[in-house]
């Protein structure tokens, strides 16, 4: 559905040329949701903008449902445009018109009852059919965002570029209107790219994430294997913020010392691979082996209907035990890190 | 009441009928030039803001000229702006005094002016609206006037205010240059014959005329805020 090929884009200041998109090509099938992460400025927004080509790659084409836009004149251009629906992080909903007139004005030229009974089944969809007279001013950002999606969709599009949507919400809105965008997905088949620097938002809804970072994509895959094995330290530093057990160096480091171990403990992360974690792992160990396990932190979740996560703990037995144990778990999966020991 | 006039002020009421023309004359000038400034400078303001570096009608050449242009009739004192233009006024409308003859003048002050002010309305549309209406595939025309021009409705609205305020100003400069109205009738009269009344009566006058277009202003400004 979106296929870009060798896409570049330099932008000219004065003297400084800053290349915010570097070589990027990508191919995101029909009815997928694709995430793009990276931090601030590593050109993730830029590249949503090619897309579209609301910002025209300097090199490189871009594809859309079968059309080469990089190809097309300007009018032809806005034609397809028509067929792209994009949402922003500032909603940018106009403020002069009514939640209505916001949702019918990408339909103008259609007849008045045409555009009636397609405002408001946009407005059912996401739920604001009683908003249908408000203004923008009059709603919360949740709101707002619904109303934006509802305009977005008002032409039937193909694609849906969602450039840092919930960036503006709290965890709670973040999350209906994540649970939205699914059902856009799933009920009108529409492809979504989803541009955002939160972890959480790629586990909760995407299919495949590109992480971007200096402009180029760095990693790619399905988000289930970024999320086992991420390989670059900006994907793992992304992995890490979903889940509680990188506070374990924050504990370590504590002037409080409020861990302590004993002489033949040792302090050790499991992190779950693959399908690991349906065997009762940590019963094995304490029995067969003999260990005593404390655990520490705890983050173990649903991915794309698999498993994932990890374990911080503290493992009482003395050197030999511990890494017998290590190697039996590396056989079921799962990869232990000694992080100290007493 | 009139006997109440006529013992505060006599001076105004033995020439009321005077007054009354002059008033007349000033709400001509201020209207006609108003009605085409409104038609030419708000056209003209979005020429100035859309042709700018990165605007949606981006043309340098354009822009360099239009500027040059408002930034030449702004800079010229109003007094010296209307002497400069009796010669144009006396070619285009016949005439270099009275209420035809100030037409002239006054649009050069007021285009120019209005031309500013909507630029700076414009300038305060959100650029990200701009970029939906782009993503939603509309034309630059199609954002002019569906996107700039409603949004800016309250900003263009207060910047039609000032610049009716101003053009009120103006009208009574003209007036003492022989355009007519409430400048021209005091100046002949308060000034040249001392009679202070009259200068204070037009002063009232064009205070009420300025405070009713300034509320009329702000309540429609107002009214377009949502």
């Amino acid at each position: 559905m979106i296929r870009l090929e060798h896409v570049s884009k330099r932008f000219e200041t004065g003297k400084q040329t800053v290349e915010a998109v570097k070589d990027v090509s990508l191919h995101i099938e029909k009815g997928k949701i694709a995430g793009v992460i990276g931090f601030s400025g590593a050109g993730k927004s830029t590249l949503a903008r090619c897309v579209n080509l609301l910002e025209r790659p300097t090199e490189g084409t871009v594809t859309v449902g079968g059309a080469e836009l990089t190809a097309l004149s300007e009018k032809q251009l806005r034609e397809k445009r028509k067929k792209i629906g994009m949402i922003f992080q500032h909603f940018n909903l106009f403020a002069s018109r009514t939640v209505y007139g916001n949702v019918a004005y990408p339909l103008r030229g259609r007849s008045k009852q045409e555009i009636s009974e397609k405002v408001k089944s946009l407005l059912d969809l996401v739920g604001l059919a009683d908003k249908a007279d408000a203004y923008p001013s009059q709603l919360s950002g949740g709101q707002k965002q619904r109303v934006a999606i509802a305009r977005a969709l008002a032409n039937d599009p193909e694609v849906l570029l969602s450039d840092e949507a919930t960036s503006a919400l709290d965890p709670e809105t973040t999350r209906s209107i994540l649970a939205l965008l699914k059902e856009v997905n799933r009920s009108l088949g529409i492809t979504i790219v989803i541009i955002t620097h939160e972890m959480q938002v790629v586990k909760e809804i995407c299919d495949q994430v590109y992480v971007m970072e200096n402009g180029q994509v760095v990693e790619q895959g399905d988000v289930f294997h970024i999320f086992a094995s991420p390989q670059k330290a900006v994907t793992r530093k992304f992995v890490d913020s979903t889940s509680n057990l990188s506070r374990i160096r924050e504990l370590l480091d504590d002037p409080a010392h409020p861990i302590q171990l004993k002489p033949g403990e040792y302090l050790l992360r499991l992190n779950y691979l693959e399908r690991s974690t349906s065997e009762a792992l940590i019963s094995t160990l304490s029995r067969q082996f003999e260990l005593d396990i404390n655990i520490l932190l705890g983050n173990i979740e649903l991915i794309d209907g698999n498993p994932l996560g990890g374990l911080v703990v503290i493992a009482g037995g003395g050197h030999d035990k511990v890494s017998a144990a290590t190697e039996y778990l590396s056989k079921k999966n799962v990869l232990v890190e000694v992080i100290a020991h007493g | 009441m009139a006997d109440l006039l006529n013992q505060i002020i006599p001076d105004v009421v033995a020439r009321s009928d005077q007054l009354w023309q002059a008033f007349w004359q000033t709400i001509q000038m201020v209207g006609i030039s108003g009605a085409i400034s409104l038609v030419l400078g708000i056209p003209f303001g979005v020429f100035l803001f859309t042709t700018k570096e990165g605007g949606i009608l981006q043309n340098r050449m354009v822009n360099f000229i239009l500027g040059k242009i408002c930034d030449f009739f702004r800079s010229i004192p109003f007094i010296l702006l209307a002497i400069l233009l009796l010669g144009l006024s006396r070619l285009i409308v016949g005439a270099g005094i009275g209420v035809k003859g100030a037409i002239i003048p006054l649009l050069f002050g007021t285009i120019p002016f209005l031309g500013r002010q909507t630029e700076s309305a414009l300038a305060e549309v959100p650029a990200g609206l701009i970029e939906a209406a782009q993503a939603m595939g509309s034309s630059p025309w199609e954002i002019v006037w569906r996107v700039y021009l409603k949004e800016a409705i309250p900003g263009i609205t207060r910047g039609v205010t000032i610049t009716i305020v101003s053009l009120i100003n103006f009208t009574a400069v003209a007036g003492t240059i022989g355009a007519g109205g409430l400048g021209n009738f005091a100046v002949m009269y308060g000034h040249s014959k001392h009679l202070p009344q009259i200068t204070w009566t037009v002063i009232l006058i064009i205070v009420v005329l300025v405070s009713v277009v300034q509320a009329a202003g702000t309540f429609i400004a107002k009214k377009a805020t949502h």
